[in-house]
């Protein structure tokens, strides 16, 4: 059985409006956030969900655990529709958001923790070894008597992040949990989200708009526009299926190598002392047999497209 | 119950740790409250020197159901008054209220208990005695049963002044900024200092039937005075249930249409 199933999930916001003059005549403004989505996701999997800027990733994912219901559609997340709010699912449950603080700000993360130990009722020695675990993965032994309000960005993320896992959650929802953090922070914890979900088989669920926590983490990635899923696939299949090109890059150290880049065909352009050619994978013998003929070996590199430029298309086409 | 009572020693540990950083918050806020009683106890000795009584009640019956009321007030400002306000403040708008649906434990109970101000039970300490002291100075002939069924409708005064409470910020779930509705409490709470028969018809339908804040401290202060009515006792629980039933129904509809806030 899968851990997720969600059947054309729909979710109309409605706001009413009306205006001094007119004050009796209200006018109902609908935003369609999500529309007819259905995806299934197995146990264990680690899923990235991509979309533009309100594509309804969020909205979705408060769906999922329970805090919005749809308008219309079913959904059954580890057997339970998460809207009923069933404590059996949500004891089961966790949500991260990363521009959200659930714990305390007053308090020492400690004395959050503890507190989520009542909430969610965790034997003594789970709580314990659970947290012993996140405080040496995600070495945060001096933030433990640290006030929320005194940690920076990274810190009180480590927190959030070993906040929710303390119940031992069988499905996790991330959404955005990286973001404003530097390359550091953003590293340890995804080194940390990837350790969990291989050790622990914690279903995860990422939205973020940085391409390296999908890459590094995701196998498989749920594309959503405007409510509407796009893609729903590996992200090996989806540069293939979007972006079927390979892209040679040549550092052209002269001018004679700048005219010489000029003379090959095909969709090529020059940023500062970079030729760069984007050439289809049956047409890339050919050109790389030209390319390095022409110009030293150790100054061409053939690489995919990126992962951005590929979702950047696929908006576009919608 | 016990994972509640458990949440509850936690949030009043960490609201006494937070608390005892800021001594001179807690004695300004306490001072407050002391002048705020002295202030209501020369108004009282004002008004008794012009009357005898107040709709039948005396002096020192008056100054019981003034402290009584306060007790039920300042109890519920300790507890769960500043974690229902936030509701109508920044819960709902924000989107913090996400979090409380997202665990498993009662969303109306937990935002309630979240923000306890432990020091404001130090009020406490003199309004009970207070009252004490205004009982047995009233003169009336107070029985055991009198006590008890006191007891026992002031539990259930402090039950239906909760639902109230809540149904004052359940309209945030709709209209997302209400900070006005989060203070309507603070103003109804003048009421439930005086003796029901003091209002008119209507001001009494309103505030013992339609929204019942007086009855929440009238009828238990009269069951200790007066003979134990039956038809007070039988009141006071139906329309404490059928509060509560209002209120957990439109807490449900409200979190049935929560919206969340963008991220």
């Amino acid at each position: 059985m899968p851990a997720i199933e969600a059947n054309n999930i729909t979710k109309i916001f409605t706001k009413t409006d009306y205006n001094w003059r007119d004050i009796f005549h209200w006018k109902k403004i609908e935003t369609l956030a999500v529309d007819r989505l259905s995806l299934e996701i197995e146990e264990g999997e680690f899923v990235g969900f991509l979309g533009p800027n309100g594509a309804g990733k969020t909205t979705f994912l408060k769906i999922l655990s329970g805090i919005i219901h749809p308008t219309s559609g079913e959904a059954k997340v580890l057997g339970y529709v998460p809207w009923e709010r069933d404590y059996r699912y949500l004891n089961q449950m966790a949500i991260v958001m990363g521009q959200k603080n659930q714990l305390w700000w007053d308090l020492p993360a400690i004395d959050s923790f503890n507190l989520l130990k009542e909430v969610y009722a965790i034997p003594h020695k789970l709580y314990k070894d659970n947290l012993d675990e996140m405080v040496e993965t995600l070495d945060m032994k001096p933030l433990l008597a640290k006030q929320l309000r005194n940690m920076s960005l990274g810190e009180r993320m480590k927190c959030e992040l070993a906040a929710s896992f303390l119940h031992s959650p069988k499905i996790i929802f991330l959404d955005e949990p990286t973001i404003g953090l530097d390359v550091v922070s953003s590293h340890a914890i995804r080194k940390f989200l990837k350790r969990i979900n291989e050790t622990k088989k914690t279903t995860m669920i990422l939205t973020s708009h940085y391409m390296g926590d999908i890459e590094a983490l995701c196998k498989r990635v749920i594309i959503i526009n405007k409510g509407q899923k796009v893609y729903d696939g590996s992200l090996a299949d989806l540069k293939d299926q979007y972006a079927p090109e390979r892209k040679i890059e040549i550092f052209l150290e002269s001018l004679e190598e700048k005219q010489e880049f000029a003379k090959i065909e095909g969709n090529k352009k020059i940023i500062e002392n970079r030729g760069i050619i984007k050439v289809k994978k049956e047409a890339l013998g050919a050109v790389i047999e030209k390319v390095f003929a022409q110009f030293p070996p150790e100054n061409v590199s053939i690489t995919e497209i990126d992962t951005e430029e590929v979702i950047g298309k696929i908006f576009q086409k919608k | 119950m016990l994972r509640y009572i458990k949440i509850n020693l936690v949030l009043f540990r960490n609201s006494f740790i937070r608390d005892s950083q800021m001594p001179v918050h807690i004695i300004s806020s306490f001072t407050w409250r002391i002048l705020d009683i002295i202030i209501s106890l020369i108004f009282f000795n004002v008004i008794f020197s012009n009357i005898q009584n107040l709709a039948g009640w005396n002096y020192w019956q008056v100054v019981f159901l003034y402290a009584f009321s306060r007790t039920i007030i300042l109890t519920h400002n300790a507890w769960t008054k500043r974690g229902v306000q936030s509701m109508a403040t920044d819960l709902i708008r924000r989107g913090e209220f996400d979090f409380y649906l997202a665990k498993p434990v009662d969303s109306m109970i937990m935002v309630s208990i979240k923000s306890p101000r432990i020091y404001n039970f130090i009020t406490l300490a003199f309004m009970i005695p207070l009252g004490i002291y205004a009982a047995i100075k009233s003169g009336m002939p107070i029985g055991l049963d009198n006590v008890f069924w006191f007891l026992i409708l002031a539990a259930l005064g402090f039950i239906l002044y909760y639902f109230l409470m809540i149904l004052c910020v359940i309209p945030a779930f709709w209209f997302i900024r209400l900070w006005a509705i989060s203070e309507i409490m603070d103003k109804l709470n003048t009421f439930m200092r005086y003796p029901a028969g003091i209002f008119s018809e209507g001001i009494k339908v309103a505030v013992l039937v339609l929204f019942p804040i007086v009855t929440a401290s009238y009828l238990p202060a009269s069951i200790l005075f007066y003979p134990p009515k039956i038809e007070y006792i039988v009141y006071m629980i139906l329309i404490t249930a059928a509060f509560g039933a209002l209120t957990r129904y439109l807490w449900g509809l409200g979190v049935k249409s929560y919206s969340s806030a963008s991220s």
